[in-house]
């Protein structure tokens, strides 16, 4: 079966695609993160390093790392569609970007957050302007910059444009974040930050670090493309796409359907509360 | 908050057979709670936070266009337009740029729903 993918770049074709994947993504993003909690927690070892290790507190790796991963792997595909929009000049490219920027924040956030309150117990303080905690926050800065681009211009289409630039121009915080490490040898400097390797971490940490990540990017998935969907509704609320689903999905949704025309004086939604009080006045009088 | 903020060393005197003893000691974590919580606890009301923001603007967004739409079909039917129309009496102020017949709704009316389904989580 030969499907033709550019139909897909329509957000009149995609917006049901992504109804159908959203459920798919959320559910199988809750069952790897339950998976990921109890593997953290119950079949790793207390404590993690050799002579002097870190304590039960070294848990918050699990939430963490992949935090900090899927903050910068989204900024990195939100660029990209940022890219091919301003390209190719597709509109679903833009909202697609539109759609990463928030859940991306969230997890920069989550990083930033989760490293203070390990870096409490482990390094003595909450905050320091090491290279990559420092780069890490201004990458939330740029998050926080591309959502206030883009609701400070009235006109989309040009808030699409101008936001996709400075997309472009943030990727420069991808590198500097991924190569901050500023001690390549701990004994010779007191690093924050130090290199590893997967390969050097215990295999059951790796496990519960690897399925936290893949769970937080089908999170990631699933919220996407729920907001892409309240995005494409939004921007093409005056097309008869939209009418004509409203009217058949309205009443599954249990909202009030956006009645066909001509049935609204006969149909009346609105009056069934109201009026029945007053015949039944009526009545009794 | 009961949890400790330093480093407690308990001497490890625990009977393993109470079933309560273990589900302290798992809150507990090994004394490093509050980091090992706060962490865990703010990651998940984020998330959560996010879905159910994803969730509740969906629906506004969808009662709005509905509205919209409906609109739409009133006006289409009567040339007078949805204001002159008697049967519709309560017309919600959030769309009342767009009530009048012979304008569309301005690019800033959208414009303002579009931010509330992405900006509203900061």
């Amino acid at each position: 079966m030969k499907i033709n993918w550019f139909r897909y770049a329509a957000p009149a074709a995609f917006y049901p695609v992504a109804g159908r994947l959203v459920p798919v993504f959320g559910h199988a993003a809750l069952a790897l993160m339950l998976f990921a909690l109890y593997w953290g927690f119950f079949e790793t070892p207390e404590r993690l390093g050799g002579s002097n290790p870190q304590k039960e507190y070294y848990r918050i790796i699990f939430i963490h790392v992949p935090a900090a991963w899927l903050s910068m792997w989204l900024y990195l595909v939100l660029a990209g569609w940022s890219a091919v929009g301003l390209v190719f000049n597709t509109r679903l490219s833009f909202m697609m970007a539109n759609a990463i920027v928030p859940t991306g924040a969230v997890f920069t956030f989550i990083a930033l957050w989760t490293g203070a309150f390990w870096g409490r117990p482990s390094w003595g303080t909450y905050w320091d302007w090491d290279p990559r905690l420092t780069s890490e926050l201004i990458l939330f800065f740029l998050y926080l910059g591309l959502m206030a681009l883009h609701s400070a211009i009235d006109d989309s289409r040009r808030a699409d444009r101008a936001a996709a630039l400075l997309a472009i121009v943030g990727l420069v915080m991808l590198p500097v974040i991924f190569w901050s490490v500023n001690c390549p040898d701990p004994s010779n400097c007191a690093a924050l930050h130090q290199r590893s390797s997967l390969s050097s971490i215990e295999g059951n940490i790796l496990t519960a670090m690897l399925a936290m990540t893949l769970g937080f990017w089908l999170y990631s998935f699933a919220t996407a493309f729920a907001r892409l969907r309240s995005i494409i509704l939004t921007r093409e609320a005056d097309s008869a796409w939209v009418r004509d689903m409203l009217a058949r999905e309205g009443a599954r949704e249990g909202l009030q359907p956006a009645l066909p025309e001509g049935a609204i004086s006969s149909a009346k939604p609105d009056a069934g509360p109201d009026a029945s009080p007053e015949t039944q006045g009526r009545a009794g009088a | 908050m009961r949890v400790p903020r330093r480093k407690v060393a308990r001497a490890p005197e625990r009977s393993h057979n109470s079933m309560i003893e273990l589900v302290n000691d798992f809150f507990r974590q090994g004394g490093y709670a509050f980091y090992v919580w706060g962490a865990f606890g703010v990651t998940f009301l984020l998330l959560v936070a996010e879905v159910l923001t994803l969730r509740t603007s969906r629906r506004t967004i969808l009662r709005r266009v509905g509205r919209l739409a409906r609109l739409r079909g009133m006006q289409a039917r009567s040339p007078r337009g949805a204001a002159g129309g008697a049967d519709f009496p309560s017309i919600p102020s959030d769309i009342q740029p767009s009530i009048h017949p012979s304008v569309p709704p301005s690019v800033k009316d959208r414009k303002q729903a579009v931010g509330s389904t992405t900006g509203d989580l900061k």
